[in-house]
Parts: structure tokens; sequence; C-alpha cells
């Protein structure tokens, strides 16, 4: 690594707890239903203009952890900051303005059609005097462009196929034209190819947007492959944040997910594929000899 | 793929399927047909040409008598119950967002009628009849408080809502029993008849009542409804589209108290009503609430104009309550309905 490199690494990662430029961030954030803690005392900065992915255990609080960053949960203690301001001291349109959130498996209304869902997207922009204009309606068609929904535009959410219907709730999400998205497991219930799909648009999203993306996924090798920074979370706590190929190692996946696996590079793309041990057959071949 | 209707404008603008607007023009049809029939039939046939000139003011004094005095406020009342209860029913399922849901089942008519059966047992002779309806409409709200109060837990979730509910409906239910069993037999029959619900022997004194009721809770029902549709998209979307969730849902209960009560003061606890005209609306236009408001109150209205008819018509000269055919005419046409999209 180059001795910029290593500079801009560090700005960007190191000591980002301290950068002004956070659009996102927690402060001493402590969380939890009831009398359950979740998360303790936690300080997190999310990098602007990248994607990052939370990994971790079932159960570890990353979950909870997004909702909050997404004003949908109050901290029992500490703070998260949007841009500065305490997101609890703004108003639920002003946040979403500026931050859009896709829960883990959202539902629609029977019957709802992917327009109707698109257009809820604007809701936060409008007011009841003028509830909808030019630009609501030239979002929503560019929403449903960039997600390739534009010839199911009339169809009705239930006749779509688990890929589509996600593309329809990013869509959603895209017309609330903000800075910043989170998901929550988008990729959930799809097969391979609509996974793909599905990641590949966030990243040209990122790309040709500067969209700051903060998601959770399970799949840690696409997380590999798509995250610029991976923040790994293990009993409510930060166990590690970096860029994937720095951190994702055997060492973390034992701690973290408490399995043995083998980490090689990833043939296409050389980001870490975490190739985990068990049980299963074994066919002889050059690969296999590794292990 | 279907054809679309749509208007845009700088402070208004919407775009539905083309056939939400005629299914509307022909729910719009039906409810004047049967508004001219109520009028020109019953124990005197009146021709429609009479019908008219006395809806002008220069039928002869008989006519004049019989349509604006008997049968105008009747039919009139008859719609704005059934509107009422049916636009009541589809505010409740769009915040509980379960068709299963309707001012009947979630305890608001059951304390509407647990007041005003203690009313005619205990006040009645006492304070006159003209204070029944401000018994209902009190009860309505004292029990739609009450599930309120009990279904909170940091926030209430629409499962507890519905559970509760169905608990204050179950309870308001026995107290309405006991004390129609406790009363003289002439006070259990008006109370009986009073909660199948009845239109008979309304007058332009119920309906001028009932209008200003409308005219406050139907308005901030179109207000709410973008509010409304987004909040069908689930707690964590809503609350991340900026709706704040629950504020939003008290407005909505309270807001179906409002538009129920006091058209069950007014007619009595009217059943079935709250519940399937939303589900008919569904069927017969796209899903969006400021479309299926109006078509869910023109069901609602459709259906007990209609029962209040044959009520009146098929024992004559026996009058039964309107309340009985709205069952009667409702379930047949909704399993229809059922049926037919099956294909």
């Amino acid at each position: 690594m180059s001795l910029s490199e290593n500079h801009l690494l560090d700005r960007n990662l190191g000591n980002s707890h301290l950068g002004k430029n956070n659009p996102l961030k927690s402060v001493a954030l402590s969380l939890g239903y009831e009398k359950k803690t979740i998360i303790k005392s936690l300080d997190l900065a999310i990098e602007p203009n990248q994607i990052t992915v939370l990994v971790g255990g079932n159960g570890c609080g990353k979950s909870t952890l997004l909702k909050s960053f997404a004003r949908l949960l109050k901290p029992s203690t500490g703070q998260i900051l949007l841009n500065g301001a305490d997101i609890h001291s703004l108003s639920g349109k002003d946040v979403a303005r500026k931050l859009a959130i896709l829960p883990q498996g959202p539902v629609a209304p029977e019957g709802l059609t992917v327009e109707q869902l698109v257009r809820q997207g604007r809701y936060p922009h409008q007011n009841w005097l003028q509830s909808w204009t030019e630009e609501d309606e030239r979002l929503v068609r560019k929403a449903l462009q960039d997600t390739n929904m534009t010839e199911f535009t009339h169809r009705s959410i239930d006749a779509l196929s688990g890929g589509q219907r996600q593309r329809a709730w990013i869509a959603m999400a895209l017309a609330q034209n903000t800075d910043i998205l989170l998901l929550d497991e988008p990729t959930t219930y799809l097969d391979l190819t609509h996974q793909i799909e599905i990641l590949d648009l966030l990243f040209e999203l990122n790309l040709t947007q500067q969209t700051t993306i903060l998601m959770v996924l399970h799949d840690l090798n696409l997380a590999a492959r798509y995250a610029h920074k991976m923040i790994a979370i293990k009993d409510g706590a930060v166990f590690c944040q970096g860029a994937p190929e720095a951190i994702l190692d055997h060492d973390m996946v034992k701690s973290v997910f408490d399995m043995e696996c083998y980490i090689s590079a990833d043939p296409l793309f050389g980001t870490p594929m975490c190739i985990p041990y068990g049980k299963g057959r074994k066919v002889k071949s050059q690969a296999a000899e590794h292990v | 793929m279907s054809k679309f209707f749509s208007v845009r404008h700088r402070f208004f603008s919407f775009s539905t399927p083309v056939f939400s607007v005629w299914a509307m023009l022909a729910l719009f049809a039906v409810f004047l047909t049967i508004t001219l029939l109520s009028l020109c039939l019953g124990e005197e046939l009146i021709v429609l040409p009479d019908v008219f000139l006395a809806l002008l003011g220069h039928g002869d004094q008989g006519t004049q008598f019989v349509v604006e005095t008997l049968r105008l406020p009747r039919v009139l009342l008859a719609a704005m119950v059934g509107a009422a209860l049916a636009s009541s029913g589809l505010v409740l399922q769009s915040m509980i967002r379960n068709p299963l849901a309707s001012p009947d089942i979630i305890g608001i008519t059951g304390g509407a009628s647990a007041a005003a059966v203690c009313f005619m047992s205990f006040f009645a002779t006492a304070m006159g009849v003209i204070w029944l309806p401000v018994f209902a409409i009190a009860g309505a709200l004292l029990a739609a408080l009450l599930i309120y109060a009990l279904a909170w837990n940091s926030g209430v979730t629409p499962m507890r809502l519905v559970l509760v509910g169905i608990g204050i409906s179950s309870a308001m239910g026995a107290v309405t029993t006991f004390v129609i069993a406790a009363s003289p037999l002439s006070t259990s029959i008006t109370a009986y008849i009073w909660l199948t619900g009845s239109v008979y022997g309304a007058s332009w004194v119920e309906v001028k009542a009932l209008l200003p009721w409308l005219l406050v809770s139907w308005p901030l029902a179109f207000y709410l409804a973008r509010r409304v549709n987004t909040q069908e998209l689930g707690d964590q979307l809503a609350t991340g589209l900026g709706i704040p969730v629950q504020r939003l849902r008290l407005a909505l209960l309270f807001l179906s108290v409002i538009m129920a009560a006091p058209a069950i003061a007014y007619a009595g606890a009217v059943g079935f009503v709250g519940l399937i005209a939303p589900h008919i609306a569904r069927r017969l236009v796209a899903r969006s609430f400021a479309l299926l408001l109006p078509t869910s109150a023109l069901v609602g209205a459709c259906l007990v104009m209609l029962a209040d008819l044959c009520g009146r018509l098929l024992f004559q000269p026996l009058d039964i309550p309107a309340g009985v055919f709205v069952s009667a005419i409702g379930a047949p046409f909704f399993i229809y309905l059922l049926y037919r999209q099956r294909f």
C-alpha cells in the first residue's frame, strides 16, 4: 500500500469518529427493548458516499442498530447524529427527506400497484396544499427506470416475483430522493440471480449518485464484494471495521460467527472469500487440496 | 393493460384506472335508482313524475306530505347512516391493516349500545328520549378510549387494538343483555328494536342532527387520506417516510368513532355495513383511501337504503327494521363478488 493510499484509508476509516462530515453517526449510543440492553455505548460513524455493510451473527444487534440509525428506535442513552443534528430533534419528514429506510421483508397492501407504491416515496416532500408536482412525477419515473421497473408500473405488487417486488420497494426508497439509504437484508428470500441484481443496482446507485448506503447483509462473500467498508458486530459492540480485504480473515470469522473457515480470494473480483469448514461431500480436485 | 384516467393540476392530481371511475359512476347510478325507488314505493305507490313534482314543492298536498315528510327524511337518514358506518369501517380497516375490523367488531357499537340501553331503562322517562343520541355517542367514545388505554403498551399495535376491542365488545354485550333482561318488557322491546337498527319514523330532525357530524368527519378523513395510504405500508416504512404513526392511529380511532357513533345514535346499532361495505368497495375501485372512502360510503348508503326499502315493502303492513335486511342483502352480494373473482 502506498503512502497516499494509506493516508486515504486513515482519513476514511481510522479517525472517522472525529470527522465532521460523517452524514450519520452514533455517539455513546445504547439501545434496548424494555429491560434488555442490546447495544452498549457505541460510537460509530458512517462514511459519506460509500457502501457500508453491517455483518454479524443472528441477534447480535445489527438490525436494531440499523433501525436506530433510521429513527425507528429511540436510544435509551446517547445520540444519533444526522448531518450533525440529533435525529430525534428533527421532524419525521425532515429525516425522511435526507434518509430512506427499507426494512426487512416489507409487505404491501393487497392490490397496490407498483406506481402507487413508488409514489408513496414522495410523501415527505409534499404538503397538503401542493401534493403532486412535476418534480414528484419526474422522480417517480426515474426511480422506476433506475430499477428497471417501468414495464411493471401498473402491475399489482402481489403479481410480481420476489426480485421484482424488492426492486419495487427499492424504487420507492429511491423516489424519496435521499442522500442516505439504509437497507435491512435487502437480498433475503431472493435467489442468487436476484441477489446479484439487487446488489448491482445499489452499487450502480452509489457509483452514479454517490448515495451513502448502509445495509445489513448475511452473505459475507457478497458483503466483501460490494462493501467499501465492513463493520462486524458482536454482542452489541463493534468487533472490527474497515475495508473487507483488511478485516475479513480467519480470526475475525472465528470470533464474530464462532465458525472455522478458510479465507481465499474471489477468483473474479479478488475480494476475500470465506469458505466455511464443516461436514459435506468431498470431491478430489486441485482446489480441495488447500483444505 | 388497463387504461388510466389522470388529472394533473398544481394543487390537485390523481391517476386512477378507468375502471374505478366507471365503477363509481355505476354505483352512483344505483344510488340514485334506489333513492327514487324508495320515494316511489311504499304503502301508497307514487309515480315518478309526481315524486319529482313533490320534490320541487309542486305536488298535491297528500303526495307532498308522503314524499317530503315521511319518505325523504327516512331515505336520507338511511343513506347517511350507511355512508357513515361504511366510512368508519374503512377507517378502522385501514388503520389496523386488517380487513376484519369494523365499529361493531371492535366495540364502538357495543359501547354505544350499552349506553343507549342503560339510558332507555334508567333515564328515558326522567330526561326524555331526545337525550338518547348524547348517551350513545358518549358510550361509543368511552368504549374507544377504554380500548385505546388498555391496548397501550409503549405505543399501540393494531393487533392489540383489535383483540382488546373484541374483549370490550363482548363485555359491552354482556352489559346490554343484562340491562335488557332486568328491564320491564316494554322497555326491552324498544331496546331490542333499537339494537337491530331502524330508520322507522325518521324525521328531518334526525337528518339535520346527523349531517354536521358527517360534514366534519368526512373532510378530516380526506385530509388524512395520503397519510393513511402510507401508513398501510407498515409501521417501520411509514415512520421512515415521516409519518407520526402513533398520533395518526389515535386520530383514526377518534375519526372512526365520530363517524359511527352519531349514525348509531340516530338509527340504532345497524351491524355488518361497516365490515362489508369497504370490502365491496375494494373490489370495485383501485386501492387508494381517497377513492375507497366515497366508494365505501356509497356502497354503505345503498345497502342500508335497500335494506330499509325491503323492510318497508316485503311484509306490509309490518315495518321490519332495516338492520335485519342489511345482512340479508349484503352477505349474498359479498359472497357473489368473492365467487366471481375466483376466475
